[in-house]
């Protein structure tokens, strides 16, 4: 007679016939896609014209707005993205407040800097939008598809919290771009793609990234 | 000498669940060993059937072999754990996966586990059973934040800071949670008390 087998024999059986991607695996992927997302944010720039002219915008004003909003782009990846220790990385309150506060700071930046130049001309701020948006939509995909399934607590405040951060970079390339910074384009322009990144960040968040059942194995 | 000797649980587990994450298949049967009597615990007090214990368990520490990747270097695994299958059974109850059974006899893994020895008189073993049922209905009454505070931190062994990883939240929040389901389930036992040692004066 065949010995029926334990419980912990089934699952290490099916731990066997289930590979996973392991630590190294995983990190090497993350690499790749970062490399391809940056790669592609920057050909997108490119494709566009590259940084704004002297004549639009003086060149040092550019790179103090860019160079101010990169310091904060990185202090809201080191928040989002280090997990100090734990696995499940930051209390999900905190990655919301992260997640809604970076719009009201980009706004409040952009606003800032206003009327210290002549705004070279008016408009509406589609084409930032529509960059800002093609430029975060591959990390922000490739995060969800390579945590999907595995975050056990809040998902959808990672999820915002990624979209935020990814429309933060994005932003940072926008901002060397467009030499705008009237409050009307900076709210249709950089400040809405970012609110849209949020939003389906949470809900694809939601969908994609928390623990889900798995199907039971095939017999 | 319990605290250390945890301690050195800890790490003989996040030693395993490393080198599980860095490609040695044979470290999840470690994990397996030091996880699971301590999930059917979780789930057990939670009022669910052997098979679905058996099930839950199961899927828990299969999501942690998926997620193995995202695994921290040196990170406790039982705050992780927990919060796997907290998710999982919270999931299972919206789903209507599984229905929720009354505890398990008086006796059972309860609020208060005021289990009598084997010897015990007849009479005391019916006020521990009374006491736990008691302690069992107050804890049902309690609000969801601060009864899941207080069974991690009571009865599932956790740490305050463990707690409060699994829940997402502060260790002051947990303590306060924990304290004010104490302080309720207090209460209601005193009540109990008072009014039995009123019914037994002449």
């Amino acid at each position: 007679m065949t010995p029926v087998p334990s419980a912990r024999d089934l699952l290490l059986a099916r731990v066997a016939a289930h590979p996973s991607p392991t630590r190294q695996r995983g990190r090497l992927v993350a690499l790749g896609l970062l490399a391809l997302s940056v790669g592609v944010a920057v050909g997108i720039l490119w494709l566009m014209g590259g940084p704004a002219g002297e004549a639009a915008r003086p060149r040092r004003l550019t790179w103090l707005v860019s160079g101010v909003w990169g310091l904060f782009a990185a202090a809201l990846s080191g928040l989002v993205f280090t997990r100090k220790g734990s696995v499940m990385g930051r209390p999900p309150s905190l990655l919301l407040l992260a997640a809604f506060a970076t719009p009201l700071v980009l706004l409040a930046w952009l606003h800032s800097v206003q009327g210290s130049y002549p705004e070279p001309y008016a408009r509406v701020g589609w084409r930032c939008l529509s960059m800002t948006l093609g430029m975060a939509a591959l990390p922000l995909g490739s995060f969800l598809l390579l945590r999907r399934g595995i975050e056990p607590r809040g998902p959808w405040a990672l999820g915002a919290a990624v979209g935020a951060t990814c429309g933060a970079w994005a932003n940072l390339l926008v901002d060397v771009w467009c030499p705008l910074s009237d409050t009307a384009h900076v709210l249709v322009g950089h400040v809405l793609p970012v609110v849209v990144l949020v939003l389906a960040g949470s809900l694809l968040g939601r969908r994609l990234l928390g623990v889900r059942p798995l199907p039971p194995p095939a017999r | 000498m319990a605290r250390a000797s945890d301690s050195a649980w800890r790490t003989a587990l996040s030693a395993a669940m490393d080198r599980h994450a860095d490609g040695d298949a044979a470290a999840f049967a470690e994990v397996y060993d030091a996880l699971a009597p301590r999930l059917k615990g979780y789930f057990g007090r939670r009022g669910l059937d052997a098979s679905g214990v058996d099930d839950l368990v199961q899927q828990t520490l299969l999501q942690m072999h998926c997620a193995r990747q995202s695994f921290v270097r040196g990170a406790d695994v039982v705050p992780w754990a927990f919060a796997i299958a907290r998710r999982l059974h919270v999931d299972g109850y919206r789903r209507g996966h599984f229905e929720r059974l009354e505890p398990a006899g008086a006796l059972g893994e309860s609020a208060l586990d005021a289990r009598p020895s084997a010897e015990a008189p007849p009479d005391e073993v019916a006020s521990a059973q009374e006491l736990a049922q008691l302690a069992e209905a107050e804890l049902g009454r309690l609000p969801p934040l601060q009864r899941e505070a207080w069974r991690l931190v009571r009865e599932d062994g956790l740490s305050v800071e463990q707690a409060a990883a699994v829940l997402g939240t502060t260790a002051t929040a947990v303590k306060l949670r924990a304290h004010r389901a104490y302080s309720a389930m207090r209460a209601a036992l005193g009540l109990l008390r008072s009014s039995s040692s009123k019914g037994d004066s002449p």
